[in-house]
């Protein structure tokens, strides 16, 4: 019934285009004119329109034809030179026009047009009643005017495994309202599309048959369709796209997700499991992109409490060298009570750090006749909020370094010992201050870790980028990257570098970062001869070179660039590791070894890619990308500030054990 | 034989006829159908497919067309790395060894991570690299060259090759 009317129609149109071709010679022949078309319930006027050979030639730059286009999630393109004019549909079809032609193709089959597309004052005529054919709108003709009917056009029914997928495509973004929705049966109408689908009986598998009819009429157009699952099968209803309907039947306990390789099925994702907001002060993303609430200024989870509830500092009133034959020792005079992180370097260098103690005078700077030390170095470093005390050696060799408390203060002994291998960080207090872990007491003293504080007997050499490691937080500003889950890209790869700094830090290295707060840093000197328009723009080369710049210009060991990858499908998961330059793919592989047992995600591996920022720095670089964000699994890990340490712990050990393979030549490079 | 011999001549002509016919024809290295690339969701993985062109063969409407194809991506359904869907192949300049693809900026909303961005690219300039004399592929936004997309990882404003991924 459904065929009988649309070739009724079909036939009526074709007679009416036809009608005034057939008018015999010499006769009084009425004007050819172009009939009335409506779709959905207002006028479609075309600028300039021809009836022809039972089509009518509508200019491909017509504005009417555009916004039918538009209406129908169709673009068209066509470019000088060259004969083809592809629409491609919201389906993904592609129909393609010939110039001089009459055949086109729909969606790979081949058809033909009842006049061939030509061009004419600039632009291309198109046989307009087959396109609309093409994208599911059936042209219907009643007196004095043509419906465009929208269709449901297709019917694509899949068996996939034990479950039954059915999509069904229409012209226009789908009303759809459910009629009867049990285990087995569901009975949808779909407001505002007719069909000329046929039923399709014994199809097997998860479902039995569907029924489709059309009723309505061409003003008011609906299609009922009811699908009859199989005896015992449930079914989940998805859409990939507003013109698609997609359900899937299959049998309890099988995914019901539509997409080839779920993770998860649909119904079955339990509220509780769903990715939660960021805990710490990143919005929720709920809309579109326009409405993403400006973020609060970001706090990461180690800072420090407030200085109004910190307590008063100790104070570090005097600093005694002891030399000896077999050891050589300091002692700090302290009053009051702080806690102490020491660490290791591998280059025969070791520091401690003080926190939250003042030094009453301006530091030292000793170089001992010792056998076993060859400087030493006191310095107030820190913040007036969060001041630490620093003394650090410059020891001869591989030399055991230990730290004693005592009544009044401090001692620290370096004796002939060779150092435990093992041992290369460890925490203390003096005067019963509590005793911080080390990675967060470094974290809490962010100008130390990125100040180009040195110290040893290179102390007097400029600062150098070999011991510069430069950490590229991806995005930023404007730029928000990816958000998805709640998740916002520019926030996570910050909190991950900042993460990563204080570990990097805390061995040694000078860790610059190409921003430290929500901007997308560019260098104005750059912008000119890089744009047209005289104004920044996202896509200039300032942006990124800028963040090269940061690496390249302090000659950086390493440079890592941070970022959440994002797939359509919620199947991607894992991290890849991505490289440019022959120089890169250590590093990449370092980082890779480093991260993947850490951070438990699916090693997507070490890949080629030509990444601005990988290609236009000087030392080895690799850009990170950390998990999907739009991954289930990944997004709880993104989410949660366990798996962001994590992380930042392979990604730092991968930076510190990469450069470790590759040692200092000179000293004179630091 | 002096019977037969008109006859071979004949035959030998129209043979000449159909090989002549086919060399013109098919001179250009395209038949009937073109090799579009597209990029599995794993971001790495290029898939081959053929799809069928119509009558005009020449290359700067073959390159437009083939342009288009990869643009539009394979059948819905198939699990594949996709430009976004309102991405339009504004233009396909040819000058062998290069073509110019100028997309419009819809392209921009590609730039959510390095996999989408990556395996867009591969699959157009795959794609145009199977056609005959092209190697590059140069990349233009709304007819304006960009060192990358906004936000976006992979560098556009230099030819990209296949050894670009």
């Amino acid at each position: 019934m459904n065929r009988l009317r649309a070739r009724l129609s079909s036939l009526a149109l074709s007679v009416a285009l036809a009608a005034p071709l057939a008018t015999p010679a010499g006769a009084q022949a009425p004007a050819q004119t172009v009939p009335a078309f409506w779709f959905e319930g207002a006028p479609l006027a075309f600028e300039r329109a021809a009836p022809l050979n039972g089509d009518v030639a509508v200019g491909m730059h017509d504005r009417g034809l555009l916004r039918f286009l538009s209406r129908v999630g169709a673009t068209i393109a066509y470019g000088e030179q060259q004969r083809y004019v592809v629409i491609a549909a919201s389906d993904r079809r592609t129909i393609a026009f010939v110039i001089g032609d009459t055949r086109y193709t729909s969606g790979g089959s081949a058809m033909r047009a009842a006049f061939a597309p030509f061009a004419q004052g600039g632009d291309v005529e198109l046989p307009f009643i087959a396109l609309a054919r093409a994208l599911y709108v059936e042209p219907i003709a009643i007196p004095g005017q043509t419906i465009l009917e929208p269709e449901l056009g297709v019917m694509d029914v899949r068996p996939d495994g034990r479950r039954t997928i059915v999509t069904l495509h229409a012209a226009t973004p789908i009303a759809a309202h459910t009629i009867v929705d049990q285990s087995e049966r569901l009975q949808v109408v779909f407001d505002g599309v007719g069909t000329t689908l046929l039923p399709a009986r014994k199809i097997g598998g998860a479902i039995d048959e569907i029924d489709v009819f059309a009723t309505g009429n061409a003003r008011a157009p609906t299609a009922t369709v009811t699908f009859a699952g199989a005896r015992g099968t449930v079914h989940a209803v998805a859409s990939a796209s507003p013109y698609e309907f997609t359900v899937v039947f299959g049998p309890p306990g099988v995914s019901l997700d539509p997409r080839p390789s779920a993770a998860a099925p649909v119904a079955a994702v339990p509220q509780a499991n769903a990715p939660q907001p960021y805990p710490t002060d990143i919005p929720a993303v709920g809309g579109p992109p326009a409405s993403y609430a400006q973020p609060t200024p970001y706090a990461a989870p180690e800072s420090p409490a407030p200085a109004a509830s910190a307590p008063a500092p100790a104070v570090v009133g005097g600093v005694t060298f002891l030399p000896g034959d077999d050891a050589f020792s300091v002692h700090l005079t302290i009053n009051g009570s702080a806690a102490y992180s020491w660490h290791r370097l591998l280059d025969d260098r070791w520091y401690l750090d003080l926190a939250n103690a003042t030094l009453t005078d301006a530091g030292h700077d000793e170089r001992p006749e010792s056998a076993l030390v060859d400087a030493v170095r006191v310095r107030q470093i820190g913040t007036p909020d969060a001041p630490v005390v620093r003394i650090a050696f410059t020891l001869k060799g591989d030399r055991r370094v230990e730290a004693a408390p005592s009544g009044d203060g401090l001692t620290i002994a370096v004796s002939a010992a060779p150092a435990d291998e093992q041992a290369r960080t460890g925490t203390g207090s003096v005067g019963g201050a509590a005793v911080e872990p080390a990675p967060a007491a470094v974290a809490t003293d962010p100008p130390v870790l990125a100040g180009p504080w040195k110290f040893g007997s290179g102390a007097t050499l400029p600062v150098s980028g070999s011991r510069v490691i430069v950490l590229d937080p991806g995005h930023g500003g404007g730029d928000i990257g990816t958000a998805h889950n709640g998740l916002i890209e520019k926030l996570i790869t910050l909190d991950i570098a900042r993460r990563v700094r204080a570990l990097l830090a805390a061995e040694g290295w000078i860790v610059k970062m190409t921003r430290d707060s929500d901007i997308d840093p560019y260098n104005p000197a750059l912008l000119p001869g890089m744009q047209s328009d005289g104004l920044p723009n996202a896509s200039d080369r300032a942006y990124l070179q800028t963040r090269c710049n940061v690496a390249n210009d302090a000659n950086a060991r390493a440079f890592v660039s941070i970022h959440i990858n994002y797939s359509p499908s919620s199947a991607p998961s894992g991290t890849t590791f991505y490289y440019t330059k022959p120089q890169d793919v250590a590093l990449a592989q370092a980082l890779e070894r480093a991260v993947i047992p850490v951070a438990g995600t699916v090693d997507d591996g070490v890949v080629h890619a030509n990444y601005y920022v990988t290609k236009h720095t000087t030392m080895p670089a690799v850009l990170v990308e950390t998990a999907f964000v739009s991954n289930p699994g990944d997004a709880a890990k993104l989410a949660d500030p366990a798996w962001l340490a994590a992380i930042a712990r392979g990604i730092a050990g991968g930076i510190d054990a990469y450069a470790r393979l590759r040692p200092q030549t000179s000293r004179a490079d630091q | 034989m002096r019977a037969v011999r008109p006859a071979l001549l004949a035959v030998f002509f129209l043979v000449a006829v159909a090989a002549a016919w086919y060399f013109v024809s098919h001179r250009a290295g395209v038949g009937d159908a073109i090799t579009v690339y597209y990029t599995k969701n794993d971001g790495t993985t290029e898939v081959p497919w053929r799809v069928t062109i119509g009558a005009a063969r020449d290359l700067p409407s073959v390159a437009f067309y083939a342009a288009t194809q990869a643009v539009a991506g394979p059948p819905q359904g198939v699990d594949a790395v996709r430009f976004p869907a309102t991405t339009r192949v504004l233009a396909a300049r040819v000058s062998p060894p290069t073509v110019t693809v100028d997309l419009s900026n819809d392209v921009d909303a590609s730039a959510q991570g390095g996999l989408l961005e990556t395996g867009e690219f591969k699959g157009l300039v795959w794609t145009m690299t199977a056609l005959p004399g092209i190697t590059t592929v140069a990349i233009r936004i709304d007819g304006r060259a960009v060192a990358t997309l906004p936000g976006g990882h992979l560098e556009l404003d230099e030819p990209l090759t296949r050894a670009s991924f």
